[in-house]
């Protein structure tokens, strides 16, 4: 506080708003894999490698044909998201097989040059016929059945396009359906904006006069309300699809990372605060060398333990047990180094003191070393319990794949087949995870960074 | 205080979880069972596992004994290593399904059963053959050592076959087809030869709008859609057995060259095999490749956009593509292996392969029911498959292939594309280590 | 009676350390000797997979001398590793250390951005690596995007990633904003300790804000400084998630390739990746040579470390 204010008022006055924009943006930047994280946690299934982060409200349909003062046009539309091809048979194609174009999953024709009268027809679903489920009447064969009547052609259903050239004025009748959309125009030939006004329920409708005799195509464009628009990329699902899949326990696999990150930061801490204690307060022989050759030790490549250490865990039968998944990793060097660090900062008079109180060895550790030490015991938890709540490597190989005891991340890496990742269950999962170790945190930031000071007993 | 309640919480964790463990099923009551890892999505695995329940319904009913059989899903990544461990702790499944390319590496580790030794086998290597897609039953024939002698065993069933065959983007087409059409192309089919593919590719490839005619990835398992059809191997057999690297013979050095060209001489492939460059399935996805390679995995994948498929285009040799797919391979630790062959057997045969490719769209290992399907399936984006897979010829497998590909031929792929040598060069020296390295040790023993 | 002491100040101390040293000896002593055993050994492809370690093959020093003579890309590896590890540890060191001075400023929102800037640091580098490869990803990734706005399309070819010069920092960077909160809370930790009255002394002095922190922190946190050195070294001695992640495709491992000295060689193959691509192919024998060398480089990196660094009073 004293420090600021000696120096020049103006330059004070300007560097601490320079400061906080500056942590604010190093702070997004360190932040953006996080947000990254969250939004693709929330998006629909194919969507989460997409850059398309922002909802369009506004969509545009394709491009539609007809022909004025020629025989009316009849279009017919099938929407179904796996199909591979369809195409229209029956009656009302004489017979023949004409296939339908597609734009995303809404498959369409149009078919030029119907005379009036009353037609059959059915889909070719990838060569399968299924009638047009959106075809107001059917026939006794199970065949859909359409009107078509003079110049007036019917729409064939809920997501239907009709655009009927009327003769008698060279209009071109426009009716289109689109239930999601909150306002629709058409726009023809690429250029003429036309209205449309709200008809029946879910449909659009527009009379367009006097075109010129000929051919014209019509896109419509249709504003969806933001909502809408939003559920096209996200959705919520994934979180229950993740918290609620029968082939994915994930309450068992949560709990199960709890308690394999908690008992190893639990035995690591004990094994790391007595180690640490003689290292640091006891004299005895090899006491440097054994120190060094532990401190070499932690320079090992950490991949090199994996095989040998498996043949043990397999040796004593430890598949698919806590105590395979946990004892290899509790003899931490770190943590002992962090400890020794720690407890040699702890002033030798207070354990005299202790002593002089009558306390014996185990009291003297118990009353002058473990309570003071408290916050690096809490920061030796902490760092041990986030590097085995997310060591997958150890627990993939540990757990057969039935084991009721596997954990989140081997259980999160179910989401990634041989051709398809799905990253938004995985990062669904992901969100999940760090949420106890988040909470942990946030709750012993204070006994963390305390653990690093070591305020009140420094010399 | 503060310990108890720690130590409390801790108990009583592991005491929760214990609880609702379930014990691993054993055999204590005498019914024969069979552990199987597979790798399916969760579609597959759901359609897999009633399937499993069928066949132990079925041979309740035929033979009056009761058999179960226990579905795993395992991850596909990491799998092999994690078989290895499964091995050295005999905690190995009875069967587990694989990659068509693994099948060697495990029988030279004699990992897996010679299926043609047991008893209930059925006939010749040949006979058998007979009953199965040729492309997908050759990649479970190894030759492996045994006693001073090579000789030929199956070591798998295939259970998914796949090749690669052409995509192309209707409405990137359709957008170009002014341009096309002045060219003389038809904008509503795909090409069917190498040279009108370039001659489409560079009307596709629109520079400003970031649009490429096609996209690639270029590891050796995806050039042998190019290399086949120009004729090439990768792997040569002299007449007395050795083998050497065919990648640097004329045939070889011409699809690549061609390869290289597309990316540094025409400029039509977007660079989409670079490391984070966006990938070709990406890159169709969202329209900006008009064309790639791909397999029957990516129809469901693509089906929000119009697309097409068509076989590879044909080179001096024709058609042609790769081999890939899975097989079903039963472990040496298998109490009953022959009880797991008639399983794989069971599931591989015509109905069970009918019904597979019925409710999943998938192209059948049966040849009979192939032949149905690929009759039903005539005109349809699955269909062109069924008829890639009649040209489509498997990669040779030989040892260490993992490590040929990461460590010689990817490498010198990448660096003929980069243009830091000339693929005669690059080849050339990849062949030489292929040959030294590698080939040496099935070429010695 | 001062032997007597000592010897039961002796038995205290082992007491002490008897749990730790037993699961070192058991979980990480044993296996490091296992592993020198393995490394004088070589698993063939004709090697059982159900009795690997008994149907191995003596091999002698082959899988050493074979990696020192005659593997360009281990020697390769090692130079990329000193690379990264040159990238990495000053920069984050020194953002870490920026970072608490910012902390140490009363800014508004202080506690936000303490927890927000640790937070990464909590999260899986696998995770991290594959957010990063989609904001690196040319054309369409974030980074791209921003850089086609200011006119530069260099990258929108092959992305920072695919581009052998830019691929390297662009990975070591992605791990710096994931670990500089870390060093952070450690600068922070260790400038708390430093009394107010030095940095009052020091205005006094009529010392700036600049030279206060070089003249009075930096020496102050010297020891942390060394630490994050040590750990860093490690870090990219055992780098083997990240690439994993980010360069390593099922279709390139290690990329993008160069041709140096006659040879193919991924620039981000870094010997702890090597190294994994080595262990993941059961080449175990080699793997375990492989582990040693590093380890003899280590101790080197270290000890010389550790000398340059010490105070001079010492």
């Amino acid at each position: 506080m004293s420090r600021e204010s000696q120096q020049g008022p103006a330059l004070s006055r300007l560097k601490r708003p320079v400061l906080f924009v500056v942590t604010l943006v190093m702070t997004m930047f360190v932040l953006l894999p996080l947000v990254w994280m969250f939004v693709t946690a929330f998006k629909r299934e194919g969507q989460a490698l997409k850059f398309d982060f922002i909802p369009k409200t506004t969509a545009r349909s394709a491009v539609y044909a007809t022909t004025i003062d020629g025989p009316p046009v009849v279009v017919l539309e099938f929407r179904d998201a796996i199909a591979q091809q369809v195409a229209v048979a029956g009656k009302l194609t004489s017979d023949e097989a004409v296939p339908m174009l597609r734009d995303v999953s809404l498959f369409h024709v149009e078919l030029p040059a119907i005379a009036p009268g009353t037609y059959a027809y059915h889909f070719l679903v990838d060569n399968v016929s299924k009638p047009d489920p959106s075809a107001e009447t059917t026939d006794a064969a199970g065949e859909s059945v359409i009107v078509v009547a003079g110049d007036r052609m019917t729409a064939n259903g809920p997501l239907a396009v009709s655009l009927t050239p009327r003769a008698t004025d060279r209009a071109l009748v426009i009716a289109y359906t689109a239930p999601d959309a909150q306002r629709a125009r058409a726009i023809i030939d690429g250029g003429r904006v036309v209205e449309l006004s709200p008809g029946a329920p879910g449909a659009w409708e527009a009379s367009v006069p006097a075109l010129e005799p000929g051919r014209h195509e019509v896109v419509f464009e249709r504003d969806r309300s933001f909502v809408t628009a939003l559920s096209d990329i996200y959705t919520t699902s994934n979180f229950s699809e993740i918290l609620f899949n029968k082939d994915f326990p994930f309450i068992q696999f949560f709990l199960n990372s709890l308690v394999v990150a908690t008992l190893a930061g639990v035995i690591t801490v004990c094994l790391c605060t007595t180690a640490g204690y003689a290292f640091a307060k006891k004299r005895f022989p090899g006491r440097d060398t054994i120190f060094y050759i532990l401190l070499a030790s932690m320079l090992v490549p950490g991949l090199i333990f994996v095989v040998p250490q498996f043949a043990l865990v397999s040796q004593f039968g430890w598949i698919n047990t806590y105590q395979g998944m946990v004892l290899p990793h509790v003899a931490n060097v770190f943590g002992l180094f962090l400890m020794r660090q720690y407890v040699e900062t702890i002033p030798d008079s207070l354990l005299e003191a202790a002593r002089i109180d009558g306390a014996n060895e185990w009291q003297v550790f118990k009353i002058a070393i473990v309570p003071v030490s408290m916050p690096i015991i809490i920061t030796l938890f902490l760092i041990t319990f986030v590097s085995q709540w997310s060591n997958f490597l150890w627990q993939f190989i540990t757990n057969t794949p039935d084991s009721p005891l596997r954990t989140l991340p081997v259980g999160l890496n179910l989401f990634k087949g041989q051709y398809d990742i799905r990253w938004e269950l995985i990062m669904a999962g992901a969100c999940f995870s760090i949420i106890p170790v988040a909470i942990i945190f946030a709750v012993a930031q204070r006994y963390f960074i305390q653990g690093m000071t070591s305020g009140a007993v420094k010399e | 205080m503060r310990h108890a309640t720690v130590i409390a919480l801790v108990v009583a964790l592991v005491a929760a979880v214990q609880a609702c463990g379930v014990r691993r099923a054993d055999e204590s009551d005498g019914v024969r069972t069979i552990t199987i890892w597979e790798t399916y999505n969760a579609q597959e695995h759901e359609i897999f596992d009633a399937m499993a329940r069928d066949f132990e319904r079925e041979y309740q009913a035929r033979t009056g004994t009761t058999v179960r059989l226990k579905v795993q899903r395992v991850p596909y990544e990491g799998l092999l290593p994690k078989l290895k461990y499964a091995a050295i702790t005999d905690t190995a499944p009875d069967i587990c399904r694989v990659d068509n390319a693994w099948v060697l590496t495990l029988a030279y580790g004699k990992a897996v059963v010679e299926l043609d030794t047991l008893p209930n086998f059925g006939g010749t290597l040949q006979e058998v053959g007979s009953h199965y897609v040729p492309a997908a039953y050759a990649t479970n024939v190894v030759t492996v050592p045994e006693n001073k002698q090579w000789n030929e065993h199956l070591f798998g069933v295939p259970d998914q076959t796949n090749c690669v065959a052409l995509f192309w983007n209707k409405g990137l087409f359709n957008e170009s087809a002014a341009a096309l059409k002045k060219q003389g192309l038809d904008p509503t089919r795909a090409p069917k030869t190498w040279d009108e593919f370039v001659r489409y590719a560079r009307v596709l490839t629109i520079p400003e709008r970031k649009q490429y005619g096609f996209g690639m990835f270029a590891t050796l398992w995806w050039m042998m859609p190019f290399l086949n059809t120009f004729g090439a191997s990768f792997t040569d057999q002299a007449p007395d057995g050795t083998l050497t690297c065919g990648l640097s013979d004329p045939k070889a050095l011409a699809a690549m060259n061609f390869i290289v060209s597309l990316y540094r001489q025409d400029k039509v492939e977007a660079g989409a095999w670079q490391t984070g460059a966006i990938n070709p399935e990406q890159g169709f996805l969202n329209g900006k490749y008009a064309m790639i390679l791909t397999g029957p995995w990516n129809l469901k994948r693509f089906s929000g956009i119009d697309f097409g498929v068509a076989l590879v285009p044909a080179g001096p040799a024709g058609t042609s593509s790769n081999v890939g797919g899975s097989n079903m391979v039963v472990f040496k630790s298998s109490a009953h292996p022959d009880l797991a062959y008639e399983f794989l057997h069971w599931f591989s045969g015509h109905d069970a392969q009918i019904r597979w490719s019925h409710d999943l769209g998938q192209i059948p290992v049966n040849r009979e029911a192939f032949e149905e399907v690929a009759q039903s399936a005539a005109g349809t984006n699955l269909g062109v498959f069924l008829e890639q897979l009649r040209t489509a010829r498997p990669l040779k497998q030989v040892p260490k292939m993992d490590q040929i590909e990461d460590r010689v031929v990817n490498p010198a792929i990448e660096l003929s594309l980069k243009g830091q040598g000339t693929p005669e060069q690059l080849f050339g020296d990849a062949c030489a280590k292929i040959n030294n390295d590698f080939l040496s040790i099935i070429n010695d023993r | 009676m001062a032997t007597v002491r000592n010897k039961r100040e002796t038995l205290i101390a082992y007491a002490y350390l008897a749990p730790f040293l037993l699961a070192f000896v058991v979980f990480l002593g044993y296996p490091i000797l296992y592993s020198l055993y393995l490394s004088f050994h070589t698993i063939t492809v004709f090697t059982s997979w159900f009795d690997i370690f008994g149907d191995m093959e003596w091999a002698g020093l082959s899988n050493y001398t074979s990696l020192l003579f005659n593997d360009y890309e281990f020697w390769y590896s090692l130079y990329r590793t000193f690379v990264y590890g040159l990238l990495m540890i000053p920069t984050q060191i020194v953002l870490g250390f920026l970072l608490a001075v910012l902390m140490r400023e009363k800014l508004p929102w202080r506690g936000f951005f303490r927890g927000a800037l640790f937070l990464p640091h909590i999260l899986d580098v696998f995770v991290v690596g594959t957010i990063w490869v989609l904001i690196y990803s040319p054309n369409y990734g974030l980074l791209d995007v921003a850089l086609n706005r200011m006119g530069i399309t260099y990258f929108s070819g092959t992305g920072v990633l695919g581009n052998p010069w830019t691929a390297l920092p662009a990975i070591a960077f992605a791990l710096v904003l994931k670990s500089a909160g870390f060093g952070m809370i450690l600068f922070l930790a260790a400038m708390n300790n430093i009394p107010e009255s030095v940095y009052e002394a020091a205005d006094i002095d009529g010392c700036s804000f600049w030279q206060k922190q070089w003249h009075v922190t930096v020496p102050l946190v010297k020891p942390i400084v060394l630490f994050l050195i040590i750990t860093g070294l490690m870090g990219a001695l055992n780098a083997f998630t990240e690439i994993y992640a980010m360069t390593a495709t099922k279709y390139s491992q290690g990329g993008p390739f160069i041709e140096s000295g006659g040879h193919s060689v991924g620039v981000t193959k870094v010997s702890g990746f090597y190294l994994y691509k080595t262990f993941e192919q059961g080449d175990y024998g080699r793997a375990a040579a492989m582990s040693f060398l590093l380890l003899i480089v280590a101790l080197v990196v270290s000890v010389v470390n550790a000398r340059a660094l010490r105070p001079k009073d010492v």
